[in-house]
């Protein structure tokens, strides 16, 4: 059956690359494996239906929703104006204080696209009239984005746990020091790049206007203290955290900013059916095809090839490192993550290599994918924001890349930045 | 008439979603609200899977409607006109099959499974696989459609899904 399996994955990988939309290339795929094996062909609809009869799994549409209620409440502008408040009198401070937002940010949504469509309008507006180039901004404020799924809340993170079964707790406290140490070596990288390019500043307001401005967005700071702190107290699992996390931005956009109108609700909820359904969909179809791939002991005999061939884990998770960025070049981040999951996470477990490790390296590797060239969902969508051509924007990108990359290097060499906290707060 | 009653139909699928997002939410809080008023209920947990189950066909549905489900174009886009039409015939009539292999069947998963009663909740696992009939024959409807508009007009090239 492994042979059959590899020949249907060869067939699969070329539908994708032709066009096929992911989720029925992926069901064509496990279709074509039972009717070959001579198996039932309602296999594919229950296991498409198992993979979400899962508790975990429903943090994803919870975190969606909270993303939408934010996004629509405009709590984004007062997380700007404090950001600007705190550390835009530097030099580059427009700059700076779009990374800060969108460390900010990315405590309260999980989606880089989000981030970017979010807060990356206002920030690309503000570096522009400050003089920034279009494609400067553009690109500092894509790069930053990268950080929204990678500190917590993050939907990669959901469906990485739920897919390889790994705590999603632990894998969201991982993410903290890389999600923190991507904000930092960006702001050195504009550090740099500001005195050559003399980037402008914004006047310093005073100490007062920091208070103000924190004030001002107090609540929306504390939504990531809530959900990480009911958390790790143990008061909810992540997957209540996001329901109570989903309530508050109500609370926030209806009581607090009274910047939501009931009218806005059923565009909130019909947006976040969409991105569930496009999401969750793959996840069906990589569920079927999974469950497939683990019939067919594919996984069970590429990981030990694997293991035999590469002797060393660095060099087999620089070899990922490497394979993860070539195929983030060409396919969308979570199908990519469905579908390597099966193959890349027992041969690392082979090595010894913690899967929530891992996981961090394999999310991270996914979400540089969509802010280089070809196929960047968020570099299309800050083009798009900043009027700059693509063409343009694929190469003011890449000296962005160089900080990420460096972040990526560290977690892979050292796994202490993304073990220490998890061991720490949750115990071993 | 037709599109009436497919607006109709749209309008349908968005107040259901919506109901279930709302539901989704309303089971979650009240396992995390009961719990800490001393008086767990055992039903939360489950109902919300149930819910998640028909709230992701439902996605499906809505992302199907509007075309938005994640395909690659990028080597897509850069074959000649009447083979990209070609493929696009091929990539919608593989849609309509499986949309079709999936409702019947999911038929059959509910005929199996509606003796079979879910642990905590009123109600039997056939439940868990009642939406894939609709979903299943909307995948199949909206292929159909495409490909008829494919071929009455020759431009329209663009179907079922937005770019990655």
């Amino acid at each position: 059956m492994i042979g059959m399996m590899l020949k249907i994955s060869g067939g699969w990988l070329l539908t994708i690359l032709a066009g096929l939309p992911l989720y029925i290339s992926m069901a064509l795929a496990a279709l074509t494996f039972l009717w070959l094996g001579g198996l039932p062909l309602s296999i594919l609809p229950q296991k498409m239906s198992g993979s979400m009869n899962s508790f975990p799994i429903i943090a994803a549409p919870l975190f969606i929703l909270m993303g939408h209620i934010l996004t629509a409440a405009q709590v984004t502008d007062r997380i700007v104006a404090f950001a600007g408040a705190v550390i835009g009198w530097v030099r580059g401070g427009y700059a700076h204080a779009s990374i800060l937002t969108s460390i900010i940010f990315a405590g309260m949504v999980g989606s880089a696209v989000a981030d970017a469509a979010g807060s990356g309008a206002i920030e690309i507006r503000a570096m522009k009239k400050a003089g920034y180039k279009p494609e400067t901004a553009a690109s500092i404020t894509a790069a930053a984005a990268t950080i929204g799924p990678i500190i917590p809340p993050s939907l990669p993170m959901v469906i990485y746990g739920v897919t390889a079964d790994v705590s999603i707790g632990r894998l969201f406290m991982a993410g903290v020091i890389p999600g923190l140490l991507m904000g930092l070596s960006l702001m050195v990288m504009v550090a740099i790049i500001a005195r050559r390019e003399g980037m402008a500043r914004q006047p310093f307001g005073g100490f007062l206007n920091i208070a103000k401005t924190f004030v001002s967005s107090f609540f929306a700071l504390m939504t990531p203290v809530l959900l990480l702190g009911g958390m790790f107290s143990g008061i909810f699992t992540p997957t209540e955290a996001a329901a109570a996390a989903c309530l508050y931005a109500l609370f926030l956009g209806f009581v607090v900013y009274r910047t939501l109108e009931w009218k806005q609700l059923p565009g909130i909820l019909v947006e976040t059916v969409e991105t569930t359904g496009l999401v969750m969909v793959l996840v069906m179809a990589a569920g079927a095809l999974g469950w497939c791939m683990s019939v067919s002991r594919l996984p069970q005999t590429v990981a030990p090839w694997i293991v035999s061939t590469i002797e060393n884990p660095l060099v087999f998770l620089l070899m990922v490192n490497l394979l993860l960025l070539l195929v983030g070049c060409f396919m969308e981040a979570l199908a990519a993550l469905l579908i390597l999951i099966p193959i890349l996470v027992p041969a690392a477990i082979s090595y010894g290599i913690d899967p929530v490790q891992f996981g961090v390296i394999m999310i991270l590797n996914l979400i540089i994918g969509t802010i280089h060239p070809p196929i960047g969902v968020v570099l299309f969508v800050v083009t798009r924001i900043a009027n700059v051509s693509f063409e343009t924007m694929s190469r003011a990108i890449l000296p962005w890349l160089v900080p990420l990359l460096a972040v990526l290097a560290a977690i892979t060499i050292w796994p202490p930045l993304t073990l220490w906290l998890p061991t720490y707060v949750m115990g071993r | 008439m037709f599109k009436n009653l497919v607006s109709r139909t749209d309008h349908l699928l968005a107040i259901i979603s919506g109901g279930l997002v709302i539901a989704l939410l309303g089971s979650v809080t009240t396992g995390i609200v009961s719990r800490a008023a001393g008086w767990p209920q055992v039903w939360t947990d489950e109902a919300a899977s149930y819910l998640m189950v028909w709230l992701a066909m439902f996605g499906w549905m809505v992302a199907t409607r509007r075309s938005a489900h994640i395909r690659i174009r990028y080597f897509n886009d850069m074959l000649p006109g009447t083979m990209r039409r070609s493929l696009e015939t091929v990539f919608l009539l593989v849609a309509a099959t499986i949309g079709l292999i999936i409702a019947v069947q999911g038929a059959h998963l509910v005929a199996a499974s509606s003796d079979v009663d879910a642990i905590t909740l009123p109600v039997s696992t056939a439940w868990l696989y009642i939406p894939l009939i609709p979903a299943g024959l909307v995948t199949l409807a909206q292929a159909l459609a495409d490909l008829t508009t494919l071929w009455r007009s020759p431009h329209h090239i663009e179907a079922q899904g937005t770019s990655s």
